[in-house]
């Protein structure tokens, strides 16, 4: 288990892998020079659109899995909440787009704290059975609320003004959920270097030893529960907004399993690896017609090769490759000496009690 | 009040689907410990080899089961062989992350090896309903609960008056005793496994004429039926059969007297409910919940 | 000042407490020995809030501890190590020991957010103690390696360490020593015995090591079955008979001698 949750420490940024500030930054460039490649290709567009808004999704639930220990098989649920909130404000009321999008992240804040509140006392499968059953059960109850949601056809999203821009339109979307995933990512590091995220992981690693060190733990449990469904409620107005409908069916139980696999092939417990895991949603989703029906079998076997080969999932692979080269260098005699000298040899401290310098 | 009973036995049918699809779950639960979230997948596959024996094929229909029972068995016990036994050890997080694993693999291959269109299965029994009183019993619905009866008390019998399965049952307890009176770990969970997807291969055989054969064919049973293990207790084969028919029984009545569209959601709500009073389930062990 | 009163704690038909009256003064060293299954892991965990007992109370400066929930115990200024090490794995050491401070910060999350002033004079704080007490220790070298890559008796200590960041005036030890080396025993009797003096904290400890245990503490008492059977300082405790028959009579006893 500690082995599927290699990450880089909080607050201390990890030397290479998918967490350095070097890597982030040619991610963050990346996706700001994208648009002016492809901005004239709507359909381009609304995937990488999508795919900022997979990455909230399973920056949340990577939130709520690797740094908290919980588990969770239905958070298109989660999404499905915000996308509806932000579907039904928007065709009844003429609010500024902002006002939306925290209320979007609000409403479903709320259904993760009613969610957090049982799943608190379950462990493990009961959990998931029962996360499962949460995502099933909100695109049913949208089903039936339909002078509420539109039923099964679900509401068509009016576009937002911002001034003169509309942001509907492909490009200034894009941009717009850059901001929120760049800003829910700080947000989300922020959080994980405090006392809040220290007590999220403690209760994960320890859950019953968490207590003598002053946790309260179901309490912990709930703020973590509702923290995860804010950020995907942000997701759902983001989602709202780019597909311009929002209908039961986008929501199925697969949608929730894919974000399952994403954040585990991307690496639990790693920010930038819930990002990479989102990355590889999208280009397998859009793939899918070369690929056929190949493209879940595919996911599910990157889900086996990571939990039996690769723990750390994609994240891990820079790291791995370090490894392989750092222990080829080992082996060679005109290094090998070197290189010994770095490593620490664990032990006790001297009897005299003189503290080891390192 | 002669619709609620009406209600109550046209149940029955898909209660014991549920209670026999749940049966399947706990056989694998109780001795490995592991939720098989893909076992609704695997069981589609049988129905998919009934299929493909009787129809494409051409053999007769009891050949057909028997034949793919035993591909859905090997196809149970090929998944904890390859897959299962080497994170037996790790966190349950682990296992649940591998039959999720399995589940999109299984599901994918399905899709892509037998299609996505409805294939035509022929029901099992034919023929009218009987009507007993007011009431009309499905024929079909009869012969799943006799069936559902007879593999729930065949169960039972097996692990509590046979010593094969009180060795099943030893290794579920205690794993080291087990090894030292000489039962083999490993072949036990294998068996374990081939029966569980065996028994909720039926139970999605059974289900497929009036469903409908296709990949997605145990998708709303295979959440239903998560239901009734969870509300009747994992591991609990009387958990199973009764959780199974309550929720059948139950999302009939929903149906009934609401709306079929609300079944899922109440049913799942009851069941959070219920396992917020007792987390273990109704039958279930409370040391069972303990990680 | 920590004083126990007639606690009786029993669970699956065994009991492992058996009306046991125990006063645990501050400022000093107490020792709890025994035989195995004597009962005194139990002692700590109705202290801490793990167990509840039948019967009995359990004052801390006039206050019973049983009426609070197990995560308040720690406010109360008492804190403690564990049998199995039990460290926050994922986590860093210094990590580790911040976790038993992050109790004073009561901010929530949406200032830990924001990380108002507060919270960053919190971080700041719960840093530098942190650090003094792995100097203290003598493990600041490993203060940014993961815990659960380290070896048994560092971890050891970054779980005494857990138990000390928080300035705690009573320190629960159970089974400190367990597992290490000679050389490793030799610097826990080093650090056990500064405890007092360094921190102001009394100390309750456990373990089945003779000579650490009894060279260390300056008050004995001695459990069997549940029940006190002697106390004192730690040459009286040695030479009772009463002890010493306890020990040679009970089944795993041989094994309490030495290491």
């Amino acid at each position: 288990m500690a082995a599927l949750l290699r990450r880089a420490r909080p607050g201390t940024m990890a030397r290479g892998g998918a967490g350095s500030p070097a890597a982030i930054l040619i991610m963050l460039a990346a996706a700001l020079v994208f648009p002016l490649l492809e901005g004239a290709n709507v359909a381009v567009m609304g995937i990488a659109t999508e795919g900022l808004t997979y990455g909230l999704v399973t920056l949340a639930l990577n939130l709520l899995m690797g740094y908290g220990g919980q588990v969770s098989i239905g958070h298109g649920g989660l999404l499905a909440v915000g996308a509806y909130t932000t579907a039904i404000l928007a065709t009844r009321f003429a609010l500024p787009f902002i006002v939306v999008l925290a209320l979007a992240g609000a409403v479903t804040g709320v259904a993760g704290l009613l969610l957090g509140l049982p799943a608190g006392r379950l462990r493990s499968h009961y959990l998931a059975v029962a996360t499962l059953g949460f995502g099933v059960a909100v695109p049913q109850i949208a089903l039936n609320l339909g002078s509420l949601t539109g039923g099964f056809t679900g509401l068509i999203v009016p576009a937002e003004q911002l001034g003169s821009i509309t942001l509907g339109n492909p490009v200034p979307l894009y941009y717009l959920a850059l901001c929120i995933l760049v800003a829910s990512v700080l947000a989300v590091r922020s959080i994980l270097s405090s006392p809040t995220g220290r007590r999220f992981m403690a209760v994960r690693d320890s859950e019953d030893t968490a207590p003598a060190m002053g946790i309260n733990v179901g309490r912990t449990k709930v703020i973590l529960f509702t923290t995860s469904a804010f950020f995907c409620g942000l997701a759902g107005y983001v989602f709202a907004l780019n597909n311009a409908i929002v209908e039961p069916g986008s929501f199925s139980f697969s949608l929730s399993l894919f974000f399952f696999a994403a954040v585990i092939v991307g690496g639990m417990g790693s920010v930038g690896g819930s990002l990479l895991g989102a990355v590889l949603l999208v280009i397998v989703q859009h793939q899918a017609v070369s690929l056929g029906g190949y493209s879940e079998a595919i996911l599910g076997v990157a889900v086996a090769v990571v939990l039996l080969a690769v723990p750390g999932g994609l994240a891990a692979v820079p790291r791995r490759l370090r490894g392989l080269v750092a222990g080829a260098r080992l082996r060679h005699p005109a290094t090998a000496g070197a290189a010994s000298l770095r490593e620490e040899p664990p032990g006790p401290p001297s009897p005299t009690g003189a503290p080891r310098e390192g | 009040m002669t619709v609620f009973v009406q209600l109550v036995v046209s149940a029955l049918g898909f209660g014991g689907i549920y209670a026999l699809a749940a049966l399947g779950l706990t056989i694998i639960f109780k001795t490995s410990n592991v939720v098989n979230f893909a076992y609704g997948a695997m069981a589609t596959v049988v129905a998919m080899l009934v299929w493909t024996a009787q129809t494409g094929l051409g053999l007769p229909a009891a050949l057909a089961w028997v034949l793919a029972i035993i591909g859905g068995g090997a196809l149970g016990a090929a998944s904890e062989i390859g897959f299962m036994r080497r994170v037996q050890e790790s966190a349950p997080l682990v296992s649940i992350v591998m039959t999720l694993g399995m589940l999109l693999i299984v599901e994918g291959l399905t899709g892509v090896i037998w299609g996505y269109g409805p294939k035509a299965i022929p029901g099992i029994i034919t023929g009218p309903s009987i009507a007993i009183g007011p009431v009309s019993v499905d024929r079909g619905g009869l012969l799943i609960v006799g069936l559902t009866a007879a593999i729930g008390l065949g169960l039972y019998f097996f692990y509590e008056r046979t010593r094969p399965g009180l060795a099943v049952r030893a290794v579920a307890e205690d794993a080291e005793v087990a090894s030292l009176m000489g039962i083999s770990r490993r072949w036990v969970l294998t068996l374990s496994w081939a029966a569980g997807v065996a028994v909720t291969g039926a139970a999605a055989t059974l289900a497929a004429p009036s469903v409908g054969l296709t990949p997605t064919l145990m998708d709303n049973i295979a959440v239903f039926a998560f239901a009734a293990a969870v509300l009747g207790g994992l591991g609990s084969l009387i958990g199973a059969v009764v959780g199974g028919f309550a929720v059948g029984i139950l999302a009939d009545l929903i149906a009934g007297y609401a709306s079929a569209n609300l079944q899922l959601t109440l049913v799942f709500a009851l069941i959070v409910v219920v396992l917020y009073l007792r987390p273990q389930g109704l039958f279930g062990r409370a040391a069972q919940v303990r990680q | 000042m920590l004083q126990i009163e007639d606690l009786s704690l029993s669970f699956g038909g065994v009991q492992a407490v058996d009306a046991l009256s125990l006063t645990v003064p501050d400022g000093i060293i107490t020792a709890l020995i025994g035989p195995n299954g004597a009962g005194k892991t139990s002692v700590l965990n109705v202290i801490n809030g793990f167990s509840r007992p039948q019967q009995g109370r359990v004052l801390h400066d006039g206050l019973d501890l049983l009426s609070l929930p197990p995560y308040r115990i720690i406010q109360r200024g008492i804190t403690r190590s564990f049998q199995n090490v039990a460290l926050f794995g994922g986590l860093s050491v210094i990590d580790n020991l911040i976790v038993g401070f992050d109790h004073r910060s009561q901010a929530g999350i949406m200032r830990d957010l924001v990380r108002t002033r507060a919270v960053r004079a919190h971080e700041r704080t719960a840093r530098r103690r942190a650090q003094e007490v792995l100097e203290f220790l003598g493990i600041t070298a490993i203060a940014r390696r993961r815990a659960d890559e380290l070896a048994l008796g560092e971890r050891k200590l970054v779980d005494l360490g857990r138990a000390l960041v928080p300035h705690p005036t009573l320190v629960l030890l159970d089974e400190p020593a367990a597992g290490l080396a000679e050389a490793q025993k030799a610097w826990l009797s080093q650090v056990l015995s500064r405890i007092p003096g360094e921190f102001g904290a009394a100390v309750l400890v456990i373990d089945h090591d003779m000579r650490l245990v009894l060279g260390v503490s300056n008050r004995v008492a001695v459990m069997d079955f549940g029940r006190k059977i002697a106390e004192g300082t730690p040459n009286e405790v040695r030479t009772d008979p009463v002890v010493v028959s306890a020990y040679l009579g009970g089944g795993s006893a041989g094994a309490a001698h030495g290491h």
